[in-house]
């Protein structure tokens, strides 16, 4: 039987960071005491009417335009109606038939290979409460709360043809939304959620029967859901049963997909258009003016390091992920004084590790682009050694200042002169005969003893580099 | 004659003439709604803080200072209509003890004027039927004659209106139930334009429908309760302004009053169909010049109305499922039961026909050939509508085929349903109709001629019934 | 202008109502007793209005709409007055019977 290509396509959920919600003004925020961020609009009482959040309306764009989608300047919502407690008006406020954005695309980076990922889609609705399981209550406590927090729902086209490329698209999306300021996607708060659909098909025949993967909470969540899906339909074809069009829940501590609903009882919704409120228009204008506020996206700088600047995909996404990185590092080469690479290396190493110990941004440090840039052309040049230059960054990132003062200030300029270097390998030389002799008998540690003797005479400004190879190859000579 | 006989016009004079007080207005009142509530049924409950209302502009009065027109004037409000602190049950076991926390925006605009807010009046189960009679607290008996029904859904609204127990009263009208009640109890019942009345606090049953219609015994009382609770509210986006003039205008001989043949080809008693024609022969012989014209789809009205109501309905009723308001079935051992239960015991039969109606029509499989033809239809009558309008000034017609709807007789769903045909064509359409009272059957029923508007037309509709008043004469005399 | 309108009626479609399963969906429990009856009536109800004409372009869009801005606002309702009118409330939390682990 020929190898069964996957198909994937993903349904993402985001939550706007608004400062209110889609349908009424309660506060938009995570976290606060039960039904204490309620209205009678967001918690369904009897006679109350949606009114639509102009935020809401432009963070979909602005998401649509990043995604190079075709923006519907007439849209309309839809009710979505089904029962379950977390839903207080027993429809869901969404939009079926004609969405705020329509198709568009997402380069990403797979293996070295630019792959475009199709967008069906994009179209914003309301959330849903929150149900708590507790020990001491034996029923289900309901919280409204999150009610009315508005969402982007991001469909993408079935083209995503392995788990890896569905976690690499994951984090560009989220890479996008964080960079555009519409959404701070933290997985942990719920912020942004995740519905697969898999199916498997023999290349060249029609598309095979597909499944949805419900409640996948994080995006490895998404590559084990994946997975294991693709094994699950590839043994049932391969036993010749067919697959049946089924929602699964996730159990991703088991590591399995439990049915959830079939064909016989999957959701009747009865769309139709939603009656208290009108039609969505976004002019030209409106569109053109939040086209100018997009700057370049992260998946697009990803792209642009790797094939421009030489870099590996890990460090270019970890740039390219954080806008304060990137703009540091842009700027640290824009002169094109130092390389690349040894700005990556120190912003993706020392710099990072800062961040992450302090939990600051750069922005917050006294870092700046020049003087980073100062920094690593001195170590590339071997002004400096590499740890000395550790010591130098440290100093820029608390202090600030300026790179060459620094250098002069901790005494660390090093010794690369090499009429200076052949001499002080001389010296260390006549000086440890024993070491030498020892070393001609195959005693390696000796040539260690030979360096540490180099490093000690010159005060530790000698070129470590330099005087190993010439070391090296003066006893090499006298052989 | 107590004080609760007179029009509003007439107690605002008395008032600013210092003849009476608020609080004997208000207590004439209230005395004939109790002596009347064991014979019609009016009454859901009585507002007991309605006398600080009185108090205030007594003090206000006093104070020499000045009041709006409506100030001191007592009102009934149908009981789906939100009142703060005061029961608001919809006539239903539902909400037979739900007190919104929340007035809605007409309320609030009455309060402001100074209305006293006399009661909350009986009605059709959520505002589902023709003969209020579907409500849980029993039904609404006409005041003119006690075996027949006041008409549906407003009974409660018209009724106390008839017998004095409101000098004023506003009620729902989503295929005719403001026009219907006010015409078989002989007073004046305004539907307005869609749109020009807030909808927020209205609990609502057919979202794209419902209007909040004024109520009183003369044209110009009627309007004047209009003038206070119109107008665009940023909580209902689906509100609009339209200016009204403050005054009625009374020279309109040459005004084009269409009549619809298929409309006065529909069966109506002859006693109903004969005083229409009397009417308008009357405007005739007083200048009006009438027009035949035709609607050709106008008779489908129905099906699209019972189609589209009920759907909206099924979606507007299914939050109500007793978790956070509303009546909950004891003893649920899981969530399908309580729904289940809470809305089955909770909703009455109509109520229940009604919601079944509605999901059939926007099922799967269903909804193209029900839902989607009977909005298409919709639109078509708006257009045809709006071409009619070309060729007239006003539609004059029946209201309900019937002067008299005897209580407790059975007729056959398909029969009551039908019966709307007068009224909902122009409910469908969105536009402004007037009922305004126009002669007696030969068991002195009262009948009403109704005259509808082009959309956003209300003036006209009004100018024309006032006209027509004055031109009649008799009866209902006017000041 | 004179048009010549085809009314197709949807009148001829024998089609098979599953009453059961449309209670399902609105959540209803028809009494079984009443059943049958229920089950007549609901027809004669929906082949009264199955008589419409085929429909054109279903595209049917609204008025355009006044957008609200981005700003909290206070309603001036306490949370008490919010929580009042339900049946139970536990730790400010409302209540349902336990729901099966699905989304």
């Amino acid at each position: 039987m020929a190898k069964l290509e996957s198909v994937i396509g993903l349904e993402i959920h985001a939550e706007l960071k608004t400062a209110t919600k889609i349908f009424c003004g309660c506060k938009n925020s995570f976290g606060e005491a039960p039904n204490s961020q309620i209205c009678p609009v967001c918690m369904g009482l009897p006679g109350t009417l949606p009114r639509l959040n102009s935020k809401v309306c432009d963070f979909a764009v602005k998401m649509g335009l990043a995604l190079n989608c075709k923006i519907n300047n007439i849209s309309r919502m839809d009710r979505k109606n089904y029962f379950y407690p977390d839903l207080p008006k027993a429809y869901q406020i969404s939009q079926s038939d004609v969405p705020i954005c329509g198709n568009g695309s997402l380069d990403i980076l797979v293996k070295d290979q630019i792959r475009k990922i199709g967008i069906t889609r994009i179209h914003i609705e309301e959330d849903a409460g929150k149900l708590i399981h507790d020990d001491e209550y034996s029923g289900t406590l309901c919280d409204f709360n999150r009610c009315g927090v508005p969402l982007i729902e991001i469909v993408t086209a079935p083209d995503i043809k392995s788990s890896d490329e569905a976690r690499i698209f994951l984090e560009s999306i989220r890479s996008i939304l964080r960079y555009i300021g519409i959404s701070d996607c933290k997985m942990q708060e719920g912020s942004i959620r995740c519905d697969v659909n898999v199916s498997v098909h023999e290349k060249g025949t029609p598309l095979g029967t597909r499944c949805e993967l419900k409640n996948v909470n994080s995006f490895s969540a998404a590559v084990r859901g994946i997975e294991y899906e693709i094994i699950r339909q590839t043994e049932l074809i391969e036993k010749n049963l067919s697959v049946e069009r089924e929602t699964r829940r996730w159990d991703d501590k088991k590591g399995i997909s439990i049915l959830m609903r079939n064909k016989e009882n999957a959701r009747d919704y009865r769309f139709f258009p939603e009656p208290d409120l009108g039609a969505i228009v976004i002019s030209e204008e409106k569109v053109n003016s939040l086209r100018a506020e997009i700057p370049e996206l992260p998946n697009k700088k990803v792209i642009r390091y790797v094939y421009e600047y030489g870099l590996n995909y890990s460090e270019a996404f970890l740039i390219a992920d954080n806008h304060d990185k990137a703009e540091l590092f842009e700027k640290c080469i824009e002169k094109g004084e130092c390389s690349p690479k040894s700005a990556a290396n120190r912003i993706v190493g020392e710099i990072t590790k800062y961040m992450n110990d302090t939990g600051k941004s750069i922005s917050e440090t006294m870092l700046t682009p020049k003087e980073l840039s100062k920094l690593c052309v001195a170590a590339e040049n071997g002004t400096i050694s590499s740890s000395a230059a550790k010591t130098v960054l440290a100093e820029l990132i608390i202090n600030g200042g300026n790179t060459d003062k620094i250098i002069e200030k901790l005494g660390l300029a090093q010794n690369s002169d090499d009429n200076y270097l052949c001499r002080l390998a001389d010296d260390v030389i006549s000086a440890n005969q024993k070491s030498v002799d020892d070393f001609k008998n195959g005693k390696s540690n000796a040539f260690g003893h030979l360096i540490g003797q180099a490093m000690k005479i010159s005060k530790g400004k000698a070129d470590p580099k330099k005087i190993k190879d010439i070391i090296l190859k003066k006893l090499k000579m006298e052989e | 004659m107590m004080l609760c006989d007179y029009t509003a016009f007439e107690l605002a004079y008395m008032l600013r003439k210092k003849q009476c007080s608020a609080m004997e207005i208000y207590s004439d009142t209230l005395q004939r709604a109790k002596e009347m509530q064991t014979i019609t049924n009016a009454y859901i409950s009585f507002n007991d803080e309605a006398f600080k209302t009185a108090e205030k502009i007594d003090i206000m009065i006093a104070e020499g200072k000045d009041f709006p027109l409506i100030a001191g004037i007592p009102i009934a409000v149908k009981d789906n209509i939100s009142t703060k602190g005061l029961r608001t049950t919809c006539a239903s076991k539902m909400l037979c003890n739900y007190i919104p926390p929340y007035d809605a925006c007409v309320i609030e605009k009455l309060k402001k004027a100074g209305a006293v807010i006399i009661g909350k009046s009986n009605m059709d189960e959520f505002a589902i039927g023709s003969a209020s009679d579907t409500g849980y607290f029993g039904a609404v008996h006409n005041p003119i004659n006690y075996y027949n029904s006041a008409g549906g859904s407003s009974g409660g609204s018209a009724a106390s209106v008839s017998s004095g127990g409101a000098v004023l009263a506003i009620g729902s009208d989503t295929g005719g139930s403001v026009r219907q009640p006010a015409s078989l109890c002989g007073v004046v019942g305004f539907c307005p334009s869609y749109g020009t009345v807030s909808r927020y606090g209205l609990i609502a049953f057919a979202s794209s429908l419902d209007r909040i219609g004024s109520i009183g015994r003369t044209v110009k009382d009627t309007y004047l309760l209009h003038n206070i609770i119109n107008g665009s509210d940023p909580k209902d986006v689906t509100t609009s302004d339209i200016f009204y003039p403050f005054n009625l205008n009374t020279g309109l001989s040459g005004i084009r009053i269409g009549i619809i043949k298929e409309l006065m080809e529909s069966y109506a008693d002859d006693d109903v169909k004969s005083s229409v024609m009397d009417a308008i022969r009357l405007m005739e012989k007083n200048g009006s010049i009438i027009k035949e014209i035709s609607i050709s789809n106008i008779r489908s009205a129905v099906n699209a109305y019972y189609i589209i109501s009920s759907a909206e309905a099924s979606s507007n009723l299914a939050r109500f499922d007793g978790i956070r308001y509303g009546y909950r079935a004891p003893k649920c051992e899981n969530l399908s039961e309580l729904y289940k239960k809470s809305r089955s015991e909770g909703f009455g039969e109509e109520v229940k026909r009604r919601i079944m109606l509605g999901t059939f029509v926007l099922s799967e499989g269903f909804c193209d050939d029900y839902y989607k033809r009977a909005v298409s239809l919709r639109s078509r009558l708006c257009s045809e509508f709006n071409e009619a309008f070309k060729q007239c000034d006003v539609v004059a017609a029946p209201v309900y085929p019937k002067a008299g709807i005897k209580l407790g007789v059975k007729a056959t769903l398909t029969e009551v349903y039908s019966a709307d045909i007068f009224t909902v064509p122009s409910s469908i359409a969105g536009l402004p109709a007037i009922s305004v009272p126009c002669g007696m059957t030969r068991d002195n029923l009262p009948v009403g001629l109704q005259l509808i508007g082009n959309r956003l037309c209300d003036k006209i509709v009004f100018d024309v019934a006032y006209w027509y008043e004055l031109i009649r004469g008799g009866i209902y005399g006017e000041t | 202008m004179c048009g010549i309108i085809v009314l197709i009626y949807i009148k001829e479609y024998i089609m098979e109502i599953n009453v059961r399963k449309i209670a399902e969906l609105a959540a209803l429990e028809i009494d079984k007793d009443n059943f049958s009856d229920f089950e007549a009536q609901f027809k004669d109800i929906i082949n009264m209005v199955s008589e419409l004409p085929e429909y054109g372009k279903f595209d049917v869009f609204p008025e355009p709409m006044k957008l609200r801005e981005d700003v909290i606002e206070n309603n001036n309702i306490s949370q008490n007055d919010l929580l009042s009118n339900a049946h139970e409330i536990v730790n400010n939390y409302f209540t349902a019977p336990k729901t099966v682990e699905y989304l």
